[in-house]
């Protein structure tokens, strides 16, 4: 039954004109679209998207656009409507703001933590006489390890 | 067939199960039968899980309908090869496919492993970690998501395929990426045997580390192949979204990376003991993340093809494999001491520090965008999105500061460097660098991140050319052979060494495919009438209407258009049962230099009389990435090549000082 009625649809679609596929944009359009992320499909921009919301997005930007109105207050205005979460790029503000800070709280406890360990490692050196250390000189042994590499045989 | 599947599936969970409680009770009660006989079963579940999905291929090649599966993801107009490929489009299917490929992998990693010595202290537990995640697999396609379910009344022909997934790409990508996500179970695996017995001196890195750089490959040339298929599918004009299912696959590279590097601290210096199990604990863990992401759905994405209960599941078995392994890792803590010290920041020990230290940073942001519109709406319920301008400016950085890395770490001697081995290494690529960026200057690249990263890309350039050509001419002056002998051969015995320095060579074409095209992408839209021309870039784009054809199944749109006086035909293809959804097959020609891209965004009239809108794309040197991505194959199959033995004479037999004739 169901498959019956899927073949209808896809009969009477074969029958339309090809004519209703077409979407031309500008190039201010599209620069304005990437700026934006498309509310109901999943992680596509308004540029690219081929979504129906998205194509009425992009009508409403040139529209505006055409109007005299900046890019600026084209993405200010979704910003009004839709909140922050219809921007791609996550405003430094607000919640948004702590995807940003993240990162850098990560790298800095990275680092905190590497001082750390070199701190310990230089505190309780292990002697020689503690565990499996290269027997050779410190010095000969760097020489040796980089002639093996280049002379093996 | 519904039920030869569900009973090998079924059978499979049942003898996993009994492979993990033989192994483990065999080593409690020191039982090498019982061993034995755990891992007999591990054999025994990987052939039904193989049956179960032979099953479901024949299913599919004889176009078997009463199962729902067969029925909702392919139909009688697909080709051989496509219907194949939907056994993994959609959720129970890759899940069987996980199951499958680790099955295998189990299969490889018991068989190498078969001949008594000292590894076989761990596969006791190394068997029990792998049926372990087969184990939960098979539970899943058993009694929550079974490929095997069927219809009551087997209908006439199937729904078909999700239209995006109709293209070469989509027959390799998916499968590489979800075969190299698995295949860091084995790694882990090993850690885990390491963990249990208290054995954690070299055994298990060195058991571990071709699993693991089998696994870095597959997982990398998985990205590779998933960011050249979105580039000829989707047709936006770039190959990496940073969309939330190419950053999971993205992160367990990154810490894979970071542990294939770190090893090496421990192989040669006895350091960072702790820190290995740790790398290859979070590559498991990101793996399995990965899998959760993929198919729970919590992200939103392009990939969303499969969504399903299953979430909760896969929560359930992270949470335990984490809190499980890492439990493991602290009880053991105080027998991962450090045999060394650091010498000197001027040294290897340090760079491959740093090493960790950013592929680190960069996978925690990564994961940290990726999850955090999750965060966003529990802690203030708001809608966050975070797209590709915030990566680019959080991970570009790191990235260049890793190709930095990139050149001045293999450079560095162990321990502690001179001031003699700074000048002899870095002359050379510096000014190398110098003369380049002189040249780029000239050649008019005036941006900054463009002479940043081409910079740090010729500069690691310099480097390994500087080990290539040192390292042939030792050998050259030390035996007297040819040139190219003398190369052949230095790669030969050095594979490690030298296979690294190729994937090195492969990142860094990678590295200036990314900048060229970041930089330098140009672009241009229009409606053209017949006739009418746009120019992007110094190339003249002209429309000549548009072409119909409706070969079996499909109805394909083309747009005639000439680059330069060259035909060129980017498609939109509307597959029955898909009509609302088209598929893009986007135009392309490719130099050294730059492609040119070129997608059919509309149309507007009757065929030759059609006005035709094109988004055309210049993207520098993205050919790059591709051939950066063949390298990477061939640098780790050097790396991987079983190492030349050191040939050894057998010494003469000491004669006894009577039969040499001398007088007492």
């Amino acid at each position: 039954m169901l498959l019956r009625l899927v073949w209808f649809v896809a009969g009477i679609a074969m029958l339309l004109p090809l004519v209703a596929y077409a979407d031309p944009m500008d190039d201010a359009v599209r620069r304005v679209g990437l700026q934006l992320q498309c509310p109901v499909c999943e992680g596509q921009n308004v540029a690219d998207s081929p979504s129906g919301l998205a194509k009425d997005m992009r009508e409403v930007i040139r529209t505006r656009l055409a109007a005299g109105a900046s890019d600026q207050q084209v993405l200010d205005e979704f910003v009004a409507s839709y909140g922050d979460g219809i921007l791609t790029e996550p405003p430094k503000r607000g919640i948004s703001l702590g995807v940003w800070i993240g990162p850098a709280v990560g790298l800095a406890l990275g680092i905190g933590l590497l001082a750390l360990v070199l701190m310990s490692w230089r505190r309780a050196p292990r002697a020689a006489s503690a565990g499996a250390v290269a027997a050779l000189d410190p010095d000969v042994a760097d020489e040796f390890q980089r002639f093996r590499g280049e002379l093996s045989r | 067939m519904a039920s030869l599947g569900q009973v090998c599936i079924v059978g499979a969970f049942a003898l996993a199960i009994y492979a993990i409680v033989a192994s483990l009770l065999g080593v409690k009660k020191n039982q090498r039968e019982l061993i034995a006989s755990g891992q007999n079963a591990a054999w025994a579940a990987t052939g039904l899980v193989v049956t179960a999905s032979g099953v479901l291929l024949t299913a599919f090649a004889v176009h078997d309908f009463s199962l729902r599966y067969v029925w909702e993801h392919s139909n009688r107009a697909m080709p051989l090869d496509l219907v194949l490929a939907a056994f993994y489009s959609g959720q129970q299917g890759s899940l069987l496919y996980w199951a499958t490929s680790l099955s295998i992998f189990t299969a490889i990693v018991l068989y190498q492993q078969r001949k008594p010595g000292p590894q076989r202290i761990f596969m006791p537990y190394v068997t029990s970690v792998l049926m372990l995640t087969v184990g939960f697999m098979t539970l899943l396609l058993g009694f929550v998501a079974s490929p095997f379910e069927a219809l009551p009344r087997p209908p006439q022909d199937g729904v078909g395929l999700n239209p995006l997934l109709y293209d070469e790409g989509m027959r390799i990508h998916p499968p590489m990426l979800l075969a190299g996500l698995m295949a860091w179970t084995v790694p882990f695996a090993f850690a885990i045997g390491a963990l249990a017995t208290g054995k954690l001196g070299n055994e298990w890195v060195q058991l571990s580390r071709r699993y693991a750089m089998v696994a870095w490959l597959i997982l990398g040339l998985g990205n590779v192949l998933g960011a050249w298929w979105a580039y000829h599918v989707l047709g936006w004009g770039g190959y990496w979204g940073w969309d939330p299912v190419e950053n999971v696959a993205l992160m367990p590279w990154l810490v894979g990376t970071a542990f294939i590097h770190s090893i090496q601290m421990q192989e040669r210096r006895g350091m960072l003991k702790a820190w290995n199990l740790a790398l290859v604990m979070v590559a498991f863990f990101l793996s399995i993340f990965g899998t959760f992401v993929v198919r729970s759905g919590i992200l939103a994405s392009v990939h969303a093809f499969a969504l399903s209960a299953i979430g909760p599941y896969f929560l359930a078995f992270l949470t335990f494999v984490v809190v499980g392994s890492l439990g493991l890792l602290f009880w053991r803590l105080p027998k991962l001491r450090s045999d060394n010290q650091l010498d000197s920041l001027l040294s290897r020990e340090a760079s491959f520090l740093m090493n960790n230290l950013l592929f680190l940073g960069i996978t925690f942001a990564i994961f940290w965008g990726t999850i955090y519109p999750l965060v966003a709406e529990a802690l203030a319920d708001q809608k966050v999105s975070v797209g590709p301008p915030f990566f680019k400016q959080v991970v570009g950085p790191l990235l260049g500061a890793l190709l930095l890395l990139m050149g001045i770490g293999p450079l560095m001697p162990w321990r502690r460097a001179s001031r003699e081995n700074l000048q002899n290494n870095f002359l050379v690529p510096a000014s190398g660098v110098l003369i380049g960026l002189a040249m780029l200057f000239l050649l008019g690249i005036r941006d900054r991140f463009a002479l940043i990263g081409f910079g740090l890309c010729l500069f690691v350039f310099g480097t390994v050319v500087q080990e290539f050509t040192r390292g042939t001419l030792a050998r050259r002056s030390a035996t007297g052979e040819h040139y190219v002998a003398a190369l052949g051969n230095l790669v030969r015995r050095n594979n490690r060494r030298y296979g690294g320095y190729v994937v090195h060579l492969a990142i860094l074409l990678i590295g200036a495919g990314a900048v060229g095209s970041n930089v330098y992408q140009q672009e241009g839209q229009a409606s053209l009438a017949p006739g009418a021309s746009l120019n992007v870039a110094g190339y003249t784009v002209v429309a000549h209407g548009i072409q119909t054809t409706t070969p079996p199944g499909v109805r394909v749109v083309e747009g005639l258009l000439t680059v330069n006086g060259e035909d060129l035909r980017p498609q939109k293809q509307f597959f029955d049962n898909f009509q609302n959804q088209p598929s893009t097959k986007v135009g392309l020609r490719s130099t050294p230099v730059e492609d040119v891209y070129v997608v059919l965004s509309g149309w507007d009239g009757e065929e030759g009389a059609a006005r035709v809108s094109v988004a055309v794309f210049v993207n520098p040197l993205v050919s790059w990435i591709w051939t950066g991505g063949l390298l990477l194959l061939i640098g780790a199959l050097i790396s991987l090549w079983p190492a030349v033995q050191p040939a050894t004479r057998t010494a003469p037999a000491r004669a006894p000082l009577g039969a040499l004739g001398v007088a007492p």
